[in-house]
């Protein structure tokens, strides 16, 4: 094992050690906010796996989450199926079922999958308030949904280890000839299919990667809320923020959806008392665009750098 | 059902207007503007705080909400745009940042309420057993004569030909001797007049909502042909005209 692999365990055996013992240390209110930054992670590395790596931006994302959900929900709620049953269904339909939507889109590039994908939000949407409302619930969702567990304390673990196993299973992927691969795309697409590999079986594959994320993070999310609305999950600022996410914490990154999940998360908490509704998103809104248009790079990038510039300067006094 | 097909023919008009606005952007810029919704939104407020909240005469709103909408866009384009150039992806994701933003300071001036628009010209015109309101007559007309002002805008003034150059090849209309970043600029400040004006003279069709800023960008990105989030029959006899104008009219796109 090399050094700077064992400095990266190193790194994450600290992390899910602070993390596990968090919930000694904060409220149950600040757990549940952090329950949020966990899913949203999830969400966010699910859109960076296509998106961040390949430069394919997808506005869809939402419609792959509302299949996990709407899949699990309607099968635990509609037809009494246990939970162990409807998640890994609901995974399978979303990797299958998004697959299918958005092999056609796969041959589009730039703003034109962009456009095609933001259609499927929308149609999503659309459908899920028109077909079959006695199965979906309509506009007015599902109420009364399975919960897997009860608790801050014990939601907080469940999805902190559905968190981190994800990010640490893309992290280890990310670092395979597959994971350079998908980088490889978003820097010179041409170049990648001059070298002889295919890039449609490539981002097919990130696709699948994704969709199975989202379905997997969706099933979970609505098996904690209990509940489900079209509004909520289909909704242009649902998209923002696993986007923003993703791309404040540092695109094509692990770390960086995550510390931009959690970042965001406590932010938009911390606005609450003063901005109690959707106003909350002009300042949030407002920090975003700042740091997205000074540093592209994330977050993380920023702390590194200037960890780097005070070791720096630090060295050179000594 | 003659009723639903007038509807249908007039209010294809205003679609095809801001499919337009939505497409000159696209060619030109070659960026996909995720904030074009909030466009029409401020359009919408402009309108609604000036003409009915403070009594101001309304041409001289309408004149306002076009003022107002050149200096966002030209705001826009120097702050937002001109910076990430040439980060195709940057730039619509900041749009989408943008769109948020606004929807949000909308919602914190006004709250989230819809409200409710007063005609422009109010009135009303029977045809056979269908009524038509003499808003949406002013609505269409006035969107078909905006819709030939900027056909004869791009086709005979020196600008338009330049915006169509650089939307044709960037390079080569450098070479020509065009400053693109210009024509950007203008671009940018004519889209956001075109999206004022639309919700301007959209007046009574639909309240002014935050809540638009999401809508429109689906409904002019995804080159639809339903009226904001309502489908029905009449929406469908006017689609062709919004379809075919919003994909096959766009001025420049000739690939």
């Amino acid at each position: 094992m090399t050094n700077p692999t064992k400095k990266y365990l190193l790194l994450w055996a600290i992390f899910i050690a602070v993390m596990l013992l968090l919930p000694e240390f904060v409220s149950k209110g600040t757990l549940r906010t952090i329950i949020f930054a966990n899913f949203l992670a999830i969400f966010a590395i699910s859109w960076d796996v296509l998106s961040g790596r390949t430069g394919y931006i997808s506005f869809g994302h939402p419609f792959l989450i509302g299949i996990g959900a709407y899949t699990s929900a309607i099968l635990s709620y509609r037809f009494d199926m246990p939970i162990e049953l409807s998640i890994p269904l609901a995974v399978l339909t979303t990797t299958i079922g998004g697959t299918l939507f958005f092999l056609p889109a796969l041959r589009l590039k730039g703003s034109y999958f962009a456009l095609v994908t933001l259609a499927f939000m929308e149609l999503m949407y659309q459908l899920v308030q028109v077909i079959r409302p006695d199965l979906t619930g309509g506009t007015r969702g599902m109420s009364g949904i399975e919960t897997i567990t009860r608790g801050a304390v014990n939601n907080y673990y469940l999805s902190f280890a559905l968190m981190v196993t994800i990010a640490i299973s893309m992290w280890l992927l990310m670092r395979t000839r597959f994971g350079s691969a998908l980088s490889a795309i978003g820097m010179n697409e041409e170049s990648v299919r001059g070298s002889g590999l295919s890039t449609t079986k490539l981002k097919l594959a990130a696709f699948m990667t994704s969709a199975f994320i989202a379905g997997l993070g969706g099933a979970f999310y609505v098996h904690y809320l209990g509940s489900i609305a079209p509004r909520a999950l289909f909704d242009i600022n649902f998209l923002f923020t696993i986007i923003v996410s993703a791309l404040i914490g540092g695109a094509a990154t692990i770390i960086g959806p995550m510390f931009g999940a959690l970042f965001l998360t406590i932010l938009l908490e911390a606005l609450r008392p003063i901005l109690p509704g959707v106003e909350r998103y002009l300042i949030y809104g407002s920090i975003a665009l700042i740091v997205y248009m000074f540093k592209p790079q994330g977050l993380v990038v920023l702390v590194l750098d200037t960890l780097d510039k005070l070791r720096s300067i630090i060295s050179s006094r000594s | 059902m003659l009723q639903i097909l007038i509807q249908g023919l007039l209010l294809s008009g205003l679609y095809a207007l801001i499919a337009v606005g939505f497409t000159l952007i696209f060619s030109v810029g070659r960026v996909l503007n995720l904030a074009y919704g909030a466009y029409l939104v401020i359009g919408g407020y402009v309108y609604f705080y000036f003409a009915q909240s403070l009594g101001l005469p309304k041409p001289l709103v309408m004149a306002m909400a076009v003022v107002c909408g050149c200096l966002v866009g030209v705001l826009k384009y120097r702050l937002i745009v001109k910076p990430l150039k040439g980060n195709h992806v940057a730039v619509e994701i900041s749009t989408l940042i943008l769109a948020v933003v606004i929807q949000a300071g909308i919602v914190l001036l006004f709250k989230d309420s819809p409200k409710i628009l007063h005609p422009i010209v109010s009135g009303v015109w029977r045809v056979g057993g269908a009524t038509i309101t003499f808003n949406i007559l002013t609505a269409a007309v006035s969107s078909w004569l905006i819709f030939g002002g900027l056909y004869l805008f791009v086709r005979k003034t020196h600008t338009g030909r330049a915006m169509e150059a650089v939307s044709m090849d960037t390079k080569g209309a450098v070479i020509s001797g065009i400053r693109p970043d210009r024509i950007n600029l203008i671009t940018w400040g004519y889209i956001w007049r075109l999206g004022c004006n639309c919700r301007g003279i959209f007046c009574e069709l639909y309240p002014a909502f935050p809540g638009y800023v999401g809508c429109a960008v689906n409904h002019c990105g995804c080159g639809g042909y339903r009226g904001w989030y309502r489908f029905d029959l009449g929406y469908l006899a006017g689609g062709p005209y919004y379809w075919i104008h919003g994909n096959y009219f766009n001025l420049f796109d000739r690939r």
